[in-house]
């Protein structure tokens, strides 16, 4: 009896944090790549046009660097969207529990 | 280019095994709850040598690991000193002012980062700090300080081999020199580290009247980390050990973590030799260039007129992944050992000083070239002497930084 | 001697939770100077490393006995003054 209220009080404060968490990790890691798409890849211009070859970045580096990105984001987003998904069921199982 | 590659790899792969050994680098970081300026901070609060220890210990395997790589040729030496940095005043001042900002805010650039990502809205402002004192830097304190460094007003005007410690030293960087200084600069460290851990404890034994070391305070069920009941034999304790650390319910020791970050980094030493800067580097990017991208959807270019930002920081380089990988590591290890919270300092002071903590952070590590990681960790598996300067300033810096919290 | 950390209610109480190192091993140990003799400190914090680390080096180098409650996201790490 007692675990069971144990249990249960430890069901009911599945946190709603838990579930957004790698909710926002996918979406960081969408809206990481589309960044470096379209504005890293418009800055690298720039650098090109205003001839900085400081700070500009060779087309096969960045092109590494945005192939890189691609597929760590792919491998985030997937994870992250794993997580949710068992956040999601733990929480509902919680609040069933707790009805 | 003058550096040639040493492994055939796409820059592709590069970018991918940088980010891999950030994503390394925050999750043990997380887990063994790995902190510079804690280990500083609690020489001068708890009067423990325990982490500080570790500290030295760490530095000094990363010289073993590196300089035997360089001395039996399996990296040419100079991809160990390409990117040494110069030394003069500005790393003894910024580091100074470095460690007086860390220790205020509460985090160095390596526990700043994996705070942030665990929930530590202290660590959030901090950040933010850094970036704003990153721009303080670059429009206020940069062209005076190239100036002197273009004069070699107390600086020295060439990094590279001038400042290899086995040029220096025996004015050759052959596998011999490189073979002999590496043992000149690890052993001491390693041998001081294994001293301060011993000492340490030791002490921590007599104060309780020779109770185990370890085991002097008692636990209420509940707590995390129980210790394993005395009747069970060390080897299974050992087992269980393995087992929690592994299912994420116990942190990892001080010195497991310090172990596999010196593993990591001499991973990205090897990896990245001949294409880039083979070292782990977290400073440049976080404080400075995350600023800069946060501008550019708003159409600011920061790199087209800003001095600093037009002149020392590429758009985009290895260790840019390497610093979201550290944070979407130390975020998947605080998420799943249950730990990541949104934590909210109850003492709203805090946060102020966080945030002018955190612009000292931003100006220290851009005075210094660098911070504890990228500069002072990095240049001991250079061989080279600005760590030394670096450690010295941050000691100074946090050991002011804590007198001036205890009046807070 | 380290029952009475079980049995006696905590004579003062710093509550710490939010903040990160070196804040609570600072607090708590400028808290424990104008302590008297036999007298227990609360320490409150949700910070891990406090917990595993600090906060036991501090009571080690002391000589202090400590107990660590865990009371949902927070700790209550109970520190008796000996000396």
């Amino acid at each position: 009896m007692e675990e069971m209220e144990k249990a249960k009080t430890k069901a009911k404060s599945y946190p709603v944090r838990k579930v957004i968490a790698p909710l926002i990790l996918s979406l960081f890691a969408i809206v990481w790549f589309q960044f470096s798409k379209v504005y890293l890849t418009g800055a690298d211009n720039i650098a090109l046009r205003e001839a900085n070859f400081a700070i500009y970045v060779t087309p096969e580096q960045l092109q590494g660097y945005l192939e890189a990105t691609a597929w760590t984001c792919y491998i985030v987003v997937y994870v992250g969207l794993i997580f949710f998904w068992y956040g999601l069921v733990r929480y509902v199982e919680s609040k069933e529990v707790s009805k | 280019m003058i550096l040639q590659p040493v492994f055939s790899e796409t820059w592709a792969v590069i970018f991918g095994l940088f980010g891999l050994s950030g994503f390394i680098l925050g999750w043990v970081a997380q887990r063994g709850n790995y902190c510079f300026i804690n280990a500083m901070t609690s020489i001068f609060t708890t009067k423990s040598l325990e982490r500080f220890g570790a500290l030295l210990l760490l530095f000094g395997l990363t010289a073993l690991g590196t300089g035997i790589l360089t001395a039996f040729g399996v990296i040419p030496a100079v991809d160990q000193y390409f990117y040494n940095y110069f030394a003069g005043w500005y790393i003894l001042v910024g580091s100074f002012i470095f460690g007086f900002g860390a220790a205020m805010a509460g985090g160095c650039n390596l526990s700043m980062l994996y705070r942030a990502s665990s929930g530590y809205v202290q660590n959030w402002i901090e950040l933010f700090g850094m970036m704003i004192g990153t721009y303080v830097f670059a429009v206020a304190i940069w062209p005076f300080q190239s100036y002197t460094m273009q004069a070699g007003i107390l600086s020295t005007t060439s990094g590279g081999y001038v400042e290899y410690l086995p040029y220096l030293l025996f004015h050759s960087t052959s596998s011999l020199a490189v073979y002999v200084t590496t043992f000149i600069v690890a052993l001491p460290l390693i041998l001081l580290g294994v001293y301060f851990q011993w000492r340490t404890r030791n002490r921590w034994g007599k104060s309780l009247g020779g109770s185990t070391p370890g085991l002097p305070g008692i636990r209420a069920l509940g707590s995390p980390g129980i210790p394993t009941p005395a009747e069970t034999s060390s080897g299974l304790r050992l087992k269980q050990d393995v087992k929690d650390m592994l299912l994420l319910r116990k942190p990892y020791g001080t010195n497991l973590s310090t172990v596999i970050l010196a593993l990591d980094m001499i991973f990205v030493f090897l990896v990245g030799a001949g294409y880039t800067f083979n070292y782990l580097v977290i400073t440049s990017s976080d404080g400075g260039r995350f600023f800069e991208y946060i501008l550019m959807p708003l159409g600011i270019n920061l790199f087209t007129n800003t001095p600093w930002f037009n002149d020392s920081l590429p758009i985009v380089d290895p260790s840019t992944l390497m610093v979201v990988m550290l944070c979407v590591g130390a975020f998947s290890a605080s998420y799943l050992s249950g730990d990541f919270k949104i934590r909210i300092p109850k003492d709203k002071k805090r946060l102020v000083i966080g945030f002018l903590g955190g612009m000292l952070v931003g100006i220290g590590v851009r005075v210094a070239l660098g911070c504890n990681v990228g500069l002072m960790w990095t240049n001991f598996g250079q061989l080279g002497y600005d760590g030394y300067i670096f450690l010295l300033g941050m000691l100074g810096g946090v050991y002011l930084a804590v007198k001036v919290q205890e009046r807070l | 001697m380290e029952d009475v950390l079980k049995i006696k209610e905590p004579d003062d109480t710093l509550d710490v939770v939010g903040e990160s190192c070196p804040v609570p091993e600072m607090m708590a140990s400028k808290k424990l100077k104008k302590m008297k003799i036999g007298q227990i400190l609360e320490v409150l914090t949700d910070h891990q490393p406090a917990v595993d680390v600090t906060l036991p080096s501090l009571c080690k180098n002391l000589g202090y006995p400590y107990m660590i409650l865990k009371d949902g996201d927070l700790f209550r790490f109970r520190i008796l003054k000996v000396r």
